[in-house]
C-alpha cells in the first residue's frame, strides 16, 4: 500500500529548511564584506580577523574553553565512577538512579542559575570560574551518566563474571574489560559535554563573576547594539558545537548505540 | 567458580564490596546533593523570607507568594507565558511528530541521514539561533530586505518581530529537534503491520492513525510536550530578544529580579510558583492524554 | 444463520517488482464458500496474489472481482475481504476482546451487540474467558486464534490467510489445521489460504492452486492434482514422485507408449506430450509394487538400498538405463528383498503419467 511520498518529502524539506535557516544566516553574514545584516555584499573574512584581534572576544573564548575542559574532565571521571557502581547494582536500581540523576535536567536552567546565585551568596563563595564550572557540571553530569548507563545496560554481565572468574581482581577486571567497553560512551559523552558547556548560557549568566564566556559575551554585545563581528564569533561557536555533536553522533552510531533504540 | 563455592564465600567481603561501591558513587552523588539539592532547598527557604532595608531578613512570611499569585503584573506574565510556551510546545511537537512520522513510515531509506540532520540541528546552538532570527525578522533584516527588493512589499513588515508570534516561532525553532527524539524513539517500536491490520479491518488512513498509531505513540508525544513546555516556559532569552512588549514571559521577570533588583525572596517565590505551574500543566496533559488515548 | 462467502474472480493479474515478474497474467475463479489453497515454493507469487486481493499491493494489470463487484481499485478497508497476517499483527495496546471487537467498533456496531458477537467468536475459536487478557500474555497458538477471530467477527465474504500456521510447532499446526477447516465449514466463508506446505494444502483444501514462478501450474481438487499432475514440477512438489527418463514411442488407444531403456511401458499421457523424443514418466513410490504378479508394466532392476520405515519399506532400485527409482512397498513385500539382489518393479498404466521434460535452461 504505497501512498504518494511527495507530500512527505516536501514536509521534511520544509522542516529542515526551518531548522537550518538561522545557522545558515549567521554563517553567511559572518563572511559578509559589508557591515549590513540584511544584504550580502561580498565575501570577506574581516569579521573573523576582528574577532581574533579583539581582547574581549579572546578572553571570553579562553574562558569558555577552560570551563568546558574542567567540566568535561570532572564528568568523565565521575562517569567512570558511576559506571563502576552501576555495574554492580541490580537492574532496577540502575534505572532508578539514572533517573534520579536526571533531576537537574528537569528543572529549568534559569531557576538553577538563580538558585545557584543565591546559594553561592549564602555560603559566601565568590563568583568565578569555579562557580561557572559548578553550574556546567550540574547540567552535564546527568547526560554523561545517562550515556554511560545506557552503554552498561547493553553489556553482557557474563563478560565481567568471566573476567573475575579467571582470576582478575576487581580492579584489573574493570581496567582491562569494563573501561575499554565504556570508552566509546565516555568519549562520545565527553564531546557532548564539551559542546554543551561551550554553549551554556543561562546558568553562566548568573554564576559568572566577570569570567565571561562566549555566549554571555554575545548576549552582552546584542544588548549593546548590532555589530557584525558578533556573527563571526557566533559562527565560531556554532561550528565548534556542531562539529563536536557530529563527531559524538558518529561514535555513538558506529558502536551500535543509536538513539533510535 | 561453582555455585557451591560461591555460597561458601564469606559474607564479610561482600559487605565490604558494598561499602566500596557506595564510596565510589560519592563524587557524582555528593556533587548533585551539594549543588543541586542544597541550593534548591535554600532557594525555597529564601522564598519565605523578605527584604528590609536592603538586607535579606529571614523572617518567615508568605508575602512573596501572595504577591506572586495576586499582583496583576505577575498574573499577566504567567498567563502570557502559558500562552506562548503552550503554543510553542504544541507547534514544536506537531512539527516534530510529522517529521518523525515521515522518517519512520514514508522515508524509511533516509532515516539515518535525517536523524543525523536532526542531531546537527540540535547542536547548532541556542543563543546563536535566537540572534539569527532577530537578524532574519527585523525591519532591516534579511526577510524584509529581500521582500522589499523583489517588490512584494513596499514597506518593511514590522509585525515579524517583537511580538508573541515571533517568540512562539523562535522557541519552536529551537524545540523541534528536541521534540523529534522521543517521538522518533517511540515510533520505532510501532509495528506497521498493526497499522495494516487496522486498514484491513475497516479503518481509513486517518482511522488507523487515530486508533493504532496514536495510542502507541502517545508516551513519546507526551514526553516531547513535557520537555518542550518546561524549556519554553522558563525561557529568558527568547522573550528578551524577540518577544517585544506583549511577549513578556515569566522568565524575564525572574531574571530581572536577580540581575537588576535585590528582592531575591520575591524572585524565589515567583520561581517556585512557576515550577509548580509547569508541573501542574505537564501532569494534567499526561493524565488527560492517558485517559483519552488508552 | 451462517452467511455464505462470495466468489472471487481474478482476471489477468500481473505484477512486477523492478525487473522481476512476481505474477504473470494470472487468472483464477474461486467459488463462494470454497476453501482454496495457493500452494507453491517461496517466490512463486502466492503471497503477492493474496496481497493484491487484500488491497495491500496494486497490480500492474488485471482486475479482481469479489461477489460480482470489482474491487481492485479499492483500499483495504473498503473491501469485503479480511486478512489473517502471518505475524498475527494483534493490536498490542488492546486486550483480546479489544482486538476482536475492533472491526465492529469501526463499523459502529452497538456496544451490546459487539459484546455478544465477540463472545460468540471467542467461543468459536475456543478462547472463552480470554477476553480481558493482554495480548502480550498469549501463546503463539492463542494469538493465532485471536487473529482469526478478529478477522472473522465482521463476517467478511472472503478470508485471506497468509501462512498463518507457519510459526507454530508441528503438533499445534496439525490441530489448528482441523480447527480452521471446522470453522470454515461452519461459517461458509470463502477461504483463500497461502502455504508452501503441500501436506497442509492436501489436508485442508477443497481445491489447490499450484503456483510456480508467477504463474498457475495446475489447479483442481487435491486428489486430481495428486493422481494426474500436469508437469514435473507439479508431480514433484505435491507428494513425492519418481521422474524417470524415457523415450516417447507413440500412442496405443488412450494410453501413451514409452521405452525405458529396452523395456516398453504404458502410461497415461499428460497434456501436450510429444509422440516421440525424450519424456519423463511420473510415478509415485507407493504405486510401485515389487511383488511378482501381473501388473501391466514390468521393469527389471537391481536393489540399491532398502530403507526401513516401520510401517513400510522403501526400495531404491537401479534400472537398466541407470535411472534410480524409489518404490514404497508393504512390509510383506519389502522384507523379502535384499540389497544387491535383482527385483522386478511393476505398476499399472493409470498410475503413471507421461510428461514433457522441463525446458532446457
Amino acid at each position: 500500500m504505497s501512498e504518494r511520498r511527495w507530500p512527505w518529502i516536501a514536509l521534511v524539506a520544509v522542516v529542515l529548511l526551518f531548522l537550518f535557516i538561522p545557522a545558515v544566516v549567521v554563517v553567511l553574514f559572518a563572511f559578509n564584506s559589508s557591515d549590513s545584516t540584511s544584504e550580502f555584499a561580498g565575501f570577506s573574512t574581516r569579521w573573523f580577523s576582528s574577532v581574533f584581534e579583539n581582547d574581549e572576544y579572546m578572553s571570553a573564548l579562553e574562558n569558555s574553553l577552560t570551563a568546558a575542559a574542567w567540566t568535561t574532565a570532572f564528568d568523565v571521571v565521575a562517569g567512570v565512577g558511576a559506571a563502576l557502581v552501576l555495574v554492580r547494582l541490580p537492574r532496577r536500581l540502575t534505572t532508578f538512579l539514572s533517573s534520579a540523576f536526571l533531576i537537574p535536567i528537569m528543572v529549568p536552567g534559569l531557576i538553577i542559575g538563580v538558585a545557584l546565585l543565591v546559594f553561592f551568596s549564602k555560603i559566601e563563595l565568590r563568583l568565578s570560574m569555579t562557580t561557572v564550572v559548578i553550574g556546567h557540571i550540574l547540567v552535564t553530569l546527568p547526560l554523561m551518566i545517562l550515556i554511560v548507563g545506557a552503554r552498561l545496560e547493553r553489556l553482557d554481565p557474563a563478560l565481567l563474571e568471566a573476567a573475575r572468574d579467571l582470576g582478575a581482581g576487581s580492579w584489573t577486571a574493570f581496567r582491562r574489560i569494563l573501561l575499554p567497553m565504556i570508552a566509546p560512551a565516555l568519549i562520545a559523552g565527553g564531546l557532548l559535554v564539551f559542546a554543551f558547556s561551550l554553549d551554556e548560557f543561562i546558568i553562566t549568566l548568573f554564576t559568572n563573576g566577570g569570567t565571561t564566556t562566549v555566549p554571555v559575551l554575545i548576549f552582552a554585545l546584542l544588548r549593546r547594539g548590532l555589530d557584525p563581528s558578533v556573527n563571526a564569533i557566533a559562527t565560531l561557536l556554532l561550528v565548534g558545537t556542531t562539529l563536536l555533536g557530529v563527531v559524538a553522533a558518529r561514535i555513538v552510531s558506529r558502536r551500535g548505540m543509536s538513539l533510535g533504540h | 567458580m561453582s555455585s557451591e563455592a560461591r555460597a561458601r564465600r564469606p559474607l564479610a567481603p561482600r559487605l565490604r564490596r558494598r561499602g566500596a561501591a557506595a564510596a565510589q558513587i560519592s563524587p557524582a552523588a555528593l556533587f548533585v546533593l551539594a549543588f543541586a539539592v542544597a541550593p534548591l532547598v535554600i532557594f525555597l527557604l529564601y522564598s519565605f523570607w523578605k527584604v528590609s532595608n536592603f538586607e535579606i531578613v529571614s523572617e518567615w512570611n508568605l508575602g512573596n507568594y501572595s504577591e506572586a499569585l495576586g499582583e496583576e503584573v505577575y498574573r499577566r506574565a504567567f498567563l502570557n507565558t502559558l500562552r506562548i510556551a503552550g503554543s510553542a510546545a504544541l507547534l514544536a511537537t506537531l512539527i516534530a511528530y510529522l517529521f518523525a512520522h515521515a522518517m519512520r513510515f514514508h522515508l524509511r531509506r533516509w532515516q539515518e541521514p535525517l536523524l543525523f540532520c536532526v542531531i546537527v540541528a540540535l547542536f547548532s546552538g541556542y543563543l546563536v539561533r535566537i540572534f539569527a532570527w532577530r537578524t532574519l525578522l527585523g525591519e532591516h533584516g534579511f526577510i524584509n530586505e529581500t521582500l522589499l527588493s523583489i517588490g512584494i512589499i513596499n514597506e518593511p513588515l514590522g509585525f515579524l518581530l517583537y511580538n508573541r508570534i515571533a517568540a512562539v516561532v523562535v522557541l519552536a525553532n529551537f524545540l523541534v529537534p528536541l521534540a523529534i527524539l522521543p517521538i522518533y524513539g517511540v515510533l520505532q517500536n510501532v509495528d506497521e503491520r498493526e497499522v495494516l491490520a487496522a486498514r484491513d479491518l475497516g479503518c481509513g488512513p486517518a482511522g488507523a492513525f487515530r486508533r493504532v498509531t496514536l495510542p502507541l505513540a502517545w508516551p513519546g508525544i507526551a514526553a516531547a510536550l513535557a520537555l518542550t513546555f518546561i524549556i519554553a516556559a522558563a525561557d529568558y532569552l527568547t522573550p528578551t530578544l524577540v518577544g517585544g512588549v506583549n511577549g513578556t514571559m515569566i522568565g524575564q521577570t525572574i531574571a530581572t529580579t536577580f540581575l537588576d533588583s535585590f528582592d531575591w525572596p520575591a524572585g524565589a517565590a515567583i520561581s517556585f510558583v512557576t515550577l509548580a505551574l509547569i508541573l501542574l500543566i505537564v501532569a494534567t496533559v499526561r493524565l488527560l492524554g492517558n485517559r483519552v488515548l488508552r | 444463520m451462517t452467511p455464505s462467502g462470495a466468489s472471487v474472480s481474478i482476471r489477468a493479474v500481473a505484477k512486477s517488482f523492478g525487473d522481476t515478474a512476481a505474477l504473470r497474467d494470472v487468472s483464477l475463479e474461486l467459488g463462494s464458500g470454497e476453501f482454496v489453497s495457493l500452494l507453491g515454493p517461496s517466490g512463486c507469487g502466492k503471497t503477492s496474489l493474496l496481497r493484491i486481493v487484500g488491497g495491500f499491493l496494486e497490480p500492474d494489470q488485471g482486475e479482481v472481482w469479489v461477489g460480482g463487484e470489482r474491487i481492485d481499485g479499492l483500499p483495504p478497508n473498503k473491501r469485503p475481504v479480511n486478512t489473517v497476517f502471518q505475524s498475527y499483527a494483534l493490536f498490542s495496546h488492546k486486550t483480546v476482546a479489544g482486538n476482536v471487537a475492533f472491526p465492529l467498533e469501526v463499523a459502529k456496531v452497538g456496544k451490546a451487540e459487539r459484546r455478544e458477537r465477540v463472545e460468540e467468536m471467542l467461543a468459536m475459536v475456543r478462547l472463552e474467558g480470554f477476553g480481558e487478557r493482554p495480548v502480550s500474555a498469549l501463546s503463539g497458538g492463542q494469538a493465532q486464534r485471536v487473529a482469526l477471530a478478529r478477522a472473522l467477527v465482521a463476517r467478511p465474504a472472503v478470508l485471506l490467510l497468509d501462512e498463518p500456521l507457519a510459526a507454530l510447532d508441528l503438533k499445534l499446526r496439525k490441530a489448528m489445521q482441523l480447527e480452521l477447516r471446522r470453522i470454515h465449514d461452519r461459517l461458509g466463508t470463502t477461504f483463500v489460504y497461502v502455504t508452501h506446505d503441500q501436506e497442509e494444502a492436501l489436508t485442508m483444501s477443497d481445491r489447490i492452486v499450484l503456483m510456480n514462478e508467477g504463474a498457475i501450474v495446475q489447479e483442481g481438487e487435491p486428489r486430481a492434482i495428486y493422481d494426474l499432475p500436469a508437469d514435473p514440477f507439479a508431480s514433484d512438489f505435491l507428494g513425492e514422485a519418481n521422474l524417470i527418463e524415457a523415450e516417447a514411442a507413440g500412442r496405443t488407444g488412450e494410453l501413451a507408449v514409452a521405452r525405458i531403456g529396452s523395456k516398453r511401458i504404458l502410461a497415461r499421457p499428460g497434456p501436450e506430450v510429444p509422440a516421440s523424443g525424450p519424456v519423463l514418466i511420473s510415478l509415485r513410490p507407493e504405486r510401485i509394487s515389487t511383488a511378482p504378479g501381473a501388473a501391466a508394466n514390468r521393469v527389471p532392476g537391481r536393489v540399491q538400498r532398502l530403507v526401513f520405515l516401520g510401517h513400510a519399506v522403501r526400495v531404491l532400485v537401479e534400472l537398466e538405463n541407470g535411472a534410480v527409482v524409489t518404490a514404497q512397498v508393504s512390509r510383506g513385500d519389502g522384507d523379502g528383498l535384499a540389497e544387491g539382489g535383482s527385483v522386478e518393479l511393476g505398476w499399472e498404466p493409470e498410475d503413471a503419467v507421461l510428461m514433457e521434460p522441463p525446458a532446457a535452461l
